[in-house]
């Protein structure tokens, strides 16, 4: 049964994310581009920060402003954002620097500098360290209905530098991906906050980012918020690439840890029911079942082999460090789930935090 | 007068429609007041978990969403509908003993309140935040479902902490509750849209006026009747549905009409 499962998953992520319709392109042409207002926090220099920036200045659409925000123009991002601006006079943007406000989310807290500031009703939130192509958002409004409302993206981890910036690709790509393209054909669409785009008027209806960022995953809340309104959330058909660089063991598992404890405190039934779709745990189970060690190593081939299927339809190349990314990770996946288990507070780009039941923040 | 429903759950626990559905369903057949009460569970109980876990309950995580929405929600209803939508909850005290169980509604209320705190202390808690304490199905409805006998079974020492007594949960009148001489409101307990017919409170107040619509409550300034759907309906009295007609019972007057 997990079998056919994960086969269907894989299969259908296939044919999900690798199809490009060509009758959207058609349509594509017809449709009426809204404006934008991207909203960008930034916070120090992230690896390939400029790369990642620049691909927003070129983006081809015919409306759109960026709007930075940061804590001070002591900030490092801010002498590169000055200088990106300066190469790209004709792109509307903006930079914030003023105080920020008492919110416990500090991403959010950042965000509302330039959150009340934006020109227009449809506001995109997207992370610093994404990196996009031209047609990115005109491929994120195409979403957009008088039903929908909000559009995420599924992240597909690119450019890893060390084996741990594998390990972390081969999460986003596999583990990730799987889930929410699952989560999404049940009807149950998670939101990544890595883009978020909406109509500041529908989220006004939740509160705002006041309220949301009252939470640690306020991607997950906004989605939930949505859906309560009678409002669908919709998932892109194009990943959008999240840049990895040189990653460390210890950010990979700090950061494996942040999420997987906000899925302990959203919806704890399904976090304790994790290890049953962990390669791992089936295959171990079924070694026993079966008496032989080699049904174990047959399982995890078969889902390595599923697993590629979801790569290849993310055009993700694999390698042999990929594949052997693949088998460190499945094999630590119960150990991470056990520290996730044991323990509530999360550290987050300096930031000591305890998530209470349900998500919320104490700081 | 307006024809008011003040017991309905949405998707926030166990009910079927969105808070905006129920506001357009209740909107357009012209009620002038719905009080939409999620249930609250208490957290320290099994059940009360269990109803955490599956998202049948609101929880002080998803209440504050749930509090915007209604606000929200309340400005369109009262804009598009002329509509009073009254945010509330149902503090639910779940055992498997159904004498040990009880439901109540807290109108009118912003702040959470502890679903475990004893029946007097919530109703003190709800009257804190300018809302009405209503006992929800207090006597045996009849049906194969949970029953919550509690508040009844203590009803001497708590009739002066509630504001009213649930008369009819649904398409049911409890005689008990009619002929005890409480103050009482009638409401749908509506999961669904199949269940919008059935009995409702038809309250004397200015329309929109919350604190007039309160005094109407607790001086019995209302009556009874059973909303139909697909009914003809005075457009005059704003969709009043048909009347059913009760003799006079107690202190009670019904109106006696068809």
């Amino acid at each position: 049964m997990c079998f056919q499962l994960w086969g269907v998953v894989g299969f259908l992520a296939r044919f999900r994310v690798k199809s490009t319709p060509k009758q959207n392109n058609l349509v594509a042409k017809e449709l009426y581009y809204p404006p934008i207002s991207i909203l960008k926090p930034l916070k120090g220099i992230d690896e390939n920060l400029e790369q990642n920036l620049r691909t927003f200045f070129e983006l081809d659409y015919p409306s759109y402003e960026i709007l930075f925000c940061m804590d001070s123009e002591f900030d490092h991002a801010y002498h590169l954002v000055q200088k990106l601006r300066g190469e790209y006079p004709h792109v509307l943007t903006r930079c914030f620097t003023d105080p920020a406000i008492e919110i416990p989310n500090p991403k959010v807290s950042n965000l509302w500098r330039s959150y009340h500031r934006t020109r227009y009703d449809l506001v995109l939130i997207s992370d610093s360290n994404v990196r996009v192509p031209v047609r990115y958002l005109k491929d994120l409004a195409q979403e957009l209905g008088p039903k929908v409302g909000m559009v995420t993206s599924i992240v597909r981890g690119t450019h890893a530098e060390t084996f741990a910036g594998e390990l972390e690709s081969i999460y986003l790509n596999a583990f990730y991906a799987k889930g929410m393209i699952l989560a999404d054909h049940v009807g149950k669409t998670c939101v990544v906050g890595k883009t978020m785009l909406f109509h500041k008027k529908t989220l006004e209806r939740l509160g705002g980012l006041k309220v949301i960022g009252h939470y640690l995953a306020e991607d997950y809340m906004a989605g939930f918020g949505i859906k309560h309104l009678g409002l669908e959330v919709k998932l892109s058909q194009k990943p959008v690439d999240q840049v990895i660089g040189h990653y460390t063991f210890k950010d990979f598992w700090k950061r494996h840890v942040r999420w997987g404890r906000i899925r302990k405190a959203q919806a704890p039934v399904a976090f304790l029911f994790e290890p049953l779709g962990q390669p791992i745990v089936i295959s171990i189970f079924g070694s026993l079942v079966w008496g032989h060690w080699s049904i174990w190593f047959l399982n995890m081939t078969t889902f390595m082999l599923l697993d590629l299927l979801v790569l290849r339809a993310e055009s993700v190349r694999v390698t042999p460090k990929v594949l052997v990314a693949w088998w460190v990770r499945e094999c630590s996946s119960f150990v991470l789930w056990m520290h996730t288990l044991i323990g509530n507070s999360v550290d987050w780009r300096g930031n000591k935090m305890k998530v209470t039941k349900g998500g919320l923040l104490e700081v | 007068m307006i024809l008011s429903d003040l017991h309905i759950h949405s998707t926030f626990s166990d009910g079927k429609l969105t808070i905006p559905e129920i506001v357009d369903l209740y909107g357009r057949r012209g009620f002038g007041a719905i009080a939409i009460t999620d249930h609250l569970c208490e957290q320290v109980s099994i059940i009360g978990k269990a109803a955490a876990y599956l998202g049948r309950t609101l929880t002080p995580a998803t209440f504050p969403i749930y509090m915007e929405i209604l606000k929200s929600e309340r400005k369109r209803a009262w804009e598009q509908y002329r509509m009073l939508l009254i945010p509330g909850v149902e503090l639910t005290k779940n055992t498997i003993n159904n004498h040990r169980s009880a439901h109540i509604l807290a109108l009118g209320i912003e702040k959470w309140i502890d679903a475990s705190l004893p029946p007097v202390e919530s109703c003190a808690r709800i009257h804190e935040q300018g809302g009405l304490a209503i006992a929800a199905h207090p006597v045996s409805t009849g049906h194969f479902e949970k029953q919550t006998l509690f508040l009844w079974s203590q009803k001497e020492i708590l009739k002066d902490h509630f504001d009213a007594w649930e008369v009819a949960s649904g398409r049911k009148i409890f005689d008990e509750v009619l002929q005890s001489g409480l103050p009482f409101v009638a409401s749908s307990d509506m999961h669904k849209r199949e269940q919008l017919s059935s009995w409702k409170t038809a309250v004397h107040a200015e329309r929109g006026d919350w604190n007039d619509f309160k005094r109407a409550i607790k001086e019995q300034d209302l009556d009874v009747r059973y909303y139909q759907e697909g009914v003809a309906y005075d457009p005059v009295e704003h969709a009043m549905g048909s009347r059913i007609v009760f003799p006079t019972l107690g202190r009670r007057w019904f109106p006696r009409a068809v």
